[in-house]
């Protein structure tokens, strides 16, 4: 369950950047004028637990935003945030993934850092591996694998990760077709396991297909919330 | 709740109706109230408590903190020297080359150390400590910046970052010790009872140094001036914190200026405890603890306060 009251995010943008010593001192007295910009305006609303829900708006709306206050990375400057159930942030695949260790190394590492337990990755090792299709790579750096094979990997540790809540950015974005397709089949998976999955994407068809329920971000502002047919609609107009 | 408050009578006990009508009682009522929003009503079963339960609970709670802190490290630990080919020698030969310069500049060319005993030892010693206390700080205070790609993208306890940037050199440091006691027992370095305290002084400059580190790498993010103004004070403090000289070469009245450096009576402490000959302790042990202390908590509040918004501002 994720619910959001008054959620309003201001970011300060400074008119100029003022880091060093130097900078400080000679402009002491002078103020720095800053500018604020409201990613986020009085956003409210409420997620049941088991809903697939679609994120849509155009770039710089505050989708990405939101999702990290939900996650808890960033702090709302105003309202609150209640979260019931443990959170998956999968604002990237492969956080933490370092390109001088082994497949092997980096699938604890980042398994660890999603939240997962060293015993939970030795005993889902093989099948994450057997998900990947990476059973030769185990012990070679990842520097050495194709793109694809990284993402490969990654989505096969993020889907390991044991969340009531899973919110991913624009994670489809980056597979073939072939990769959606699985992709998508692992969300109805955990949608039958009445997982709330919260999906930020700009591929409008696929909100239309499998969300029960979208949301249009407009300038930090909701502008349309509701059956993702009429939603998509509206965005389109 | 109810049977930890005195003179109420226990949850159990109570009439058949206010347990139907309780929370804590009822599991049905509390799937309502969890389902509507009131989590907070959730309370924890009532254990009996012991010692030992305590603990074992204390680090099931924390369990993945010291897993996520580990992987960390280690992985830190060997990216540190995946590439060379001499790997984590180098943490030894780093401190032991700075060490055959010193000693060949100031025992043998200007003989500062000459008439010490153990002379070699005291400055290894001083060295080795010297080099934990300046690397973790370094380390650290760039240690959040370096690792931004995960705070901007996962919720993770920042401590974890600068726990584990202690630890790798903190192993480092171990290492460096060891190999300082084996070349005692090679040279002749007679044991003492009194090293046996040497694990509570070790202590101590661990807590010293996630104070500062922790106070830096707050300072850091605001503030990238930082860096060049840490590296001249630790130039600076390599020299005034009593690392190569004997401090009987210092008239007595400076004594007082040197040891306000909590690094340096830590370092005399260890000495004396190691060597114990001639060599002066610090006359304000607990004092010094006390300002660890404080250095500890003033870096414990201010990082608490500030890690919410490391994600903002790196």
């Amino acid at each position: 369950m994720i619910h959001l009251q008054n959620i309003t995010k201001v970011f300060q943008i400074p008119h100029e950047k003022r880091d060093t010593l130097k900078e400080n001192v000679v402009d002491m007295f002078r103020r720095v004028s800053y500018e604020p910009l409201y990613a986020l305006h009085d956003v409210s609303f409420k997620i049941n637990p088991g809903e697939f829900i679609g994120i849509i708006g155009p770039n710089g709306c505050g989708k990405t935003t939101l999702l990290k206050i939900i996650a808890g990375i960033l702090v709302p400057s105003f309202g609150q945030v209640k979260t019931m159930g443990k959170i998956s942030p999968f604002l990237e695949l492969g956080v933490g993934f370092d390109p001088n260790l082994t497949a092997r190394e980096n699938v604890y590492q980042n398994g660890i850092i999603l939240g997962l337990s060293h015993r939970d990755i030795s005993k889902k090792f093989d099948k994450i591996i057997a998900f990947s299709e990476l059973e030769k790579f185990v012990d070679t750096r990842l520097k050495d694998f194709s793109s694809g094979m990284q993402v490969r990997l990654a989505f096969a540790v993020a889907i390991q990760v044991n969340a009531d809540i899973l919110l991913m950015d624009e994670v489809l974005a980056v597979g073939d077709a072939r990769f959606q397709q699985k992709c998508f089949k692992v969300f109805e998976d955990f949608k039958k396991q009445s997982k709330t999955i919260v999906l930020v994407t700009h591929d409008l068809e696929s909100v239309k297909k499998h969300c029960e329920r979208a949301i249009y971000l407009d300038n930090g502002r909701i502008s349309a919330d509701g059956k993702p047919k009429k939603v998509v609609k509206k965005y389109l107009k | 709740m109810g049977n930890e408050a005195g003179g109420r009578i226990p949850a159990q006990h109570r009439p058949a109706l206010i347990r139907a009508l309780n929370p804590q009682t009822n599991p049905r009522i509390q799937d309502k109230l969890l389902a509507s929003g009131f989590y907070f009503l959730k309370k924890a079963s009532p254990q009996a408590f012991t010692p030992k339960a305590f603990f074992v609970k204390i680090f099931n709670m924390n369990r993945h903190f010291f897993e996520l802190v580990r992987e960390l490290t280690i992985n830190e630990f060997k990216l540190k020297y995946k590439n060379s080919a001499l790997g984590y020698v180098w943490s030894l030969i780093k401190p032991l080359s700075l060490f055959l310069v010193l000693y060949l500049v100031f025992s043998v060319f200007l003989r500062i150390g000459g008439g010490m005993e153990y002379y070699q030892f005291y400055l290894l010693l001083g060295i080795i400590i010297w080099i934990f206390f300046a690397d973790t700080t370094l380390v650290c205070m760039h240690s959040i910046i370096a690792k931004a790609h995960l705070i901007k993208k996962v919720n993770l306890p920042k401590i974890s970052i600068i726990l584990s940037a202690t630890w790798v050199t903190a192993i480092s440091f171990i290492i460096n010790l060891a190999v300082f006691f084996i070349l005692g027992l090679v040279f002749g370095l007679p044991f003492k009872l009194s090293m046996l305290s040497l694990p509570l002084f070790l202590a101590e400059l661990y807590i010293l140094c996630l104070g500062f580190s922790m106070i830096l790498s707050c300072a850091y993010i605001w503030f990238r001036d930082l860096d060049h103004i840490w590296q001249i004070i630790l130039q600076a403090g390599f020299y005034i914190t009593p690392v190569i000289y004997p401090l009987s070469i210092i008239p007595q009245k400076y004594h007082f200026f040197i040891f306000l450096n909590p690094v340096a009576q830590i370092m005399q402490s260890m000495r004396h405890a190691v060597l114990k000959t001639e060599i002066m302790t610090a006359p304000h042990i607990w004092l010094n603890l006390l300002f660890v202390i404080v250095i500890f908590l003033i870096g414990w509040i201010i990082f608490n306060k500030k890690s919410r918004y490391f994600a903002e501002y790196i």
